[in-house]
């Protein structure tokens, strides 16, 4: 598995496009309100998202992600930073940026890849 | 060359910046101010800025908008310092009573401009995506063209940096950018006290 991580707008789906040759068809464009993983896809963009529905509906996103990842061994998992601002002040997207915290440290100790996008340019952090 | 700072506020981007502009001081040293000054908050800060820059040699342009501008105003074989494109797209984005959502592509269509004229060039911006604040449109769209107008500055430049306070970490360029006359600045900003 690879993980692609980096601030909004920073790049990481063009990077993944173009090194990975891929059409923007292949890639799940996950959000906020669904915390189903695709059956038929292993690229997966906006991960911070689909981990803010597994808190809304009250389900394990590691449990999920584990299942995900035995099915797509080989899955590029793209997920935004959003670990460095000021502590937020709503209790619930305080345990969000937390979640995304744990999953991202999680699947980067997993994964075979990490990369990190800044103004465009990867650097490969694993 | 060209370089390219991005990396938190009050990180010492700007002093450090500063540091390499000079350095690569042949002719001319230009300081394109771009900040409009808006409140008593703003006088000051930019007071703490000028009272920095004393003594280096380098020469204030005071562009808010149409950056392209520095072209004719400045002898392009100069070395400036670009101090920041946030302060730009604040001021071409607001200036008017509608926000312009066009301005991060007239800034970047603006820098190419520059960028393929002006040899030696420091270019400063602030890295601001990586909270989990959700914003107001207008905040977002303000962010988006932030970022759109790093990845054309990036792209256009030779070295691209990222200080981390005060360490310096190199995303493109790091050849050059370790090449002989950097020697010390290459590794260490240096945040003013």
């Amino acid at each position: 598995m690879k993980l692609i991580i980096g601030g909004a707008y920073q790049g990481k789906l063009t990077y993944v496009l173009e090194q990975y040759q891929v059409d923007k068809e292949e890639v799940y464009y996950a959000s906020m309100t669904c915390s189903e993983l695709p059956a038929d896809k292993k690229i997966v963009y906006h991960l911070e998202q689909w981990v803010l529905a597994c808190q809304k509906e009250g389900r394990n996103a590691t449990e999920k992600l584990n299942e995900y990842l035995q099915k797509f061994p080989d899955a590029v998992l793209i997920c935004e930073d959003v670990s460095c601002g000021v502590v937020p002040v709503d209790p619930k997207v305080r345990q969000w940026r937390e979640a995304v915290g744990r999953c991202t440290a999680a699947l980067s100790q997993r994964a075979d890849e990490v990369v990190r996008l800044f103004c465009g340019i990867p650097t490969k952090l694993k | 060359m060209k370089v390219f700072i991005s990396g938190g506020c009050k990180n010492g981007k700007s002093y450090y910046a500063q540091r390499l502009a000079k350095e690569q001081q042949k002719k001319d040293l230009y300081y394109v101010a771009t900040m409009r000054p808006g409140d008593e908050e703003d006088i000051e800060r930019i007071g703490r800025h000028i009272h920095e820059r004393e003594g280096w040699g380098f020469s204030t342009v005071e562009q808010y908008e149409d950056i392209d501008q520095i072209l004719q105003i400045c002898d392009p074989q100069g070395s400036f310092l670009l101090d920041s494109v946030t302060a730009l797209l604040a001021n071409e984005m607001y200036k008017k009573k509608e926000v312009n959502i066009a301005a991060g592509d007239k800034i970047c269509w603006e820098l190419q401009k520059v960028m393929n004229v002006i040899e030696d060039i420091v270019i400063v911006s602030d890295y601001i995506f990586s909270d989990c604040m959700v914003y107001d449109v207008l905040t977002e769209q303000y962010r988006k063209a932030l970022a759109q107008i790093d990845k054309t500055a990036a792209a256009g430049c030779d070295v691209v940096l990222e200080v981390v306070y005060s360490n310096v970490v190199v995303h493109k360029g790091g050849e050059l950018f370790e090449a002989d006359h950097w020697g010390s600045l290459s590794r260490e900003a240096y945040v003013c006290t």
